[in-house]
């Protein structure tokens, strides 16, 4: 609620002219509108924001995991039964070493395990080496 | 289309403009400073023009932004020399400037009219910041001692305070010769 003793000045106040925006002004606005229009990356058609590089080279991982994991369940057996024979037949002292110790925890399931560890590991390294450098190719 | 989206959001720029200077420069003090403040505020009415195009509200929504960013700036930026530059103003009240601003003679005409709000914008802007924020608040922003008291974090009693001491000032230039 404002006084009546300053209510003149408030009805000075708002009698005084409108404060007028210099020319400037509008250029300087839209320049910036046309400046962040040139930094927008634009999007790619049927490609979701969220669906970034690291989440297709996780997908990508996921997806050799599944397909390698498969394989090697399907012939860990296989492997096992060359890997005896090998080892029956080597030469070298130390193979048989490790064989004694490592032999009874090598089964298809650590196998499996060991494996994808590695195969994850490069897919990420590899797909993550592709992304960086891309985008520095894009800066 | 990004286009023509550009050339609509021109006009919007046209058409709030002024409004958006004349809360800031009033809030400032500072034509420059009010000019980069309007700047940053059609930059977030860009960032969210999809919205803001269509709204009624979209006047309301760039004066509380530019109340808002004026604020802000006045924290960031003055509180580093505020001490130097207004620490004597706060035991004058204002008197120091007022001596410098021209005296007008009055004569009743209409350009003693414009000289003499001339004289009162001028000394509006020139008012220290801690009477003419509160003040331009509550005279055009119509805000209430209480809202102004919470978005500047002192007490309603400073406030009224400082309102009446930037009225007084302003008031002296409403008397004939603009002179106390």
């Amino acid at each position: 609620m404002i006084e009546r003793d300053d209510r003149e000045l408030h009805d000075a106040l708002h009698a005084l002219p409108a404060p007028v925006a210099p020319s400037t002004l509008l250029t300087r606005v839209m320049q910036d509108v046309a400046d962040l229009d040139a930094q927008r990356v634009p999007a790619r058609p049927g490609l979701a924001p969220w669906f970034t590089w690291s989440v297709r080279s996780q997908v990508v991982a996921f997806a050799l995991l599944l397909v390698v994991g498969g394989a090697l369940a399907r012939w860990a057996p296989v492997a096992r039964a060359w890997w005896h024979s090998l080892q029956a037949t080597a030469p070298v002292a130390v193979s048989r070493v490790i064989w004694d110790a490592l032999g009874p925890a090598i089964t298809g399931g650590s196998i499996y395990v060991v494996v994808m560890g590695v195969v994850v590991a490069c897919v990420t390294a590899a797909l993550s080496h592709v992304v960086i450098d891309s985008s520095q190719r894009q800066m | 289309m990004p286009g023509l989206d550009v050339r609509r959001f021109e006009a919007f720029v046209g058409a709030h403009q002024d409004m958006v200077f004349a809360v800031s420069v009033r809030l400032l003090g500072d034509p420059a400073e009010a000019e980069d403040v309007s700047q940053t505020v059609f930059l977030k009415a860009w960032q969210r023009f999809a919205a803001l195009e269509s709204s009624d509200a979209a006047a309301g929504w760039l004066r509380t932004v530019a109340r808002n960013e004026c604020l802000n700036h006045l924290t960031r930026h003055r509180l580093r020399w505020r001490l130097f530059s207004e620490m004597g103003r706060d035991s004058e009240d204002g008197a120091e400037f007022e001596a410098n601003l021209p005296a007008v003679e009055p004569d009743g005409s209409e350009s003693d009219r414009s000289a003499t709000q001339a004289r009162l914008e001028l000394a509006l802007r020139q008012l220290p910041a801690h009477q003419r924020v509160p003040l331009v608040l509550f005279h055009f922003e119509e805000q209430s001692y209480q809202d102004i008291a919470a978005s500047l974090g002192v007490s309603v009693g400073k406030i009224k305070t400082d309102i009446h001491r930037g009225r007084e000032t302003l008031r002296r230039q409403l008397r004939p010769g603009g002179q106390p």
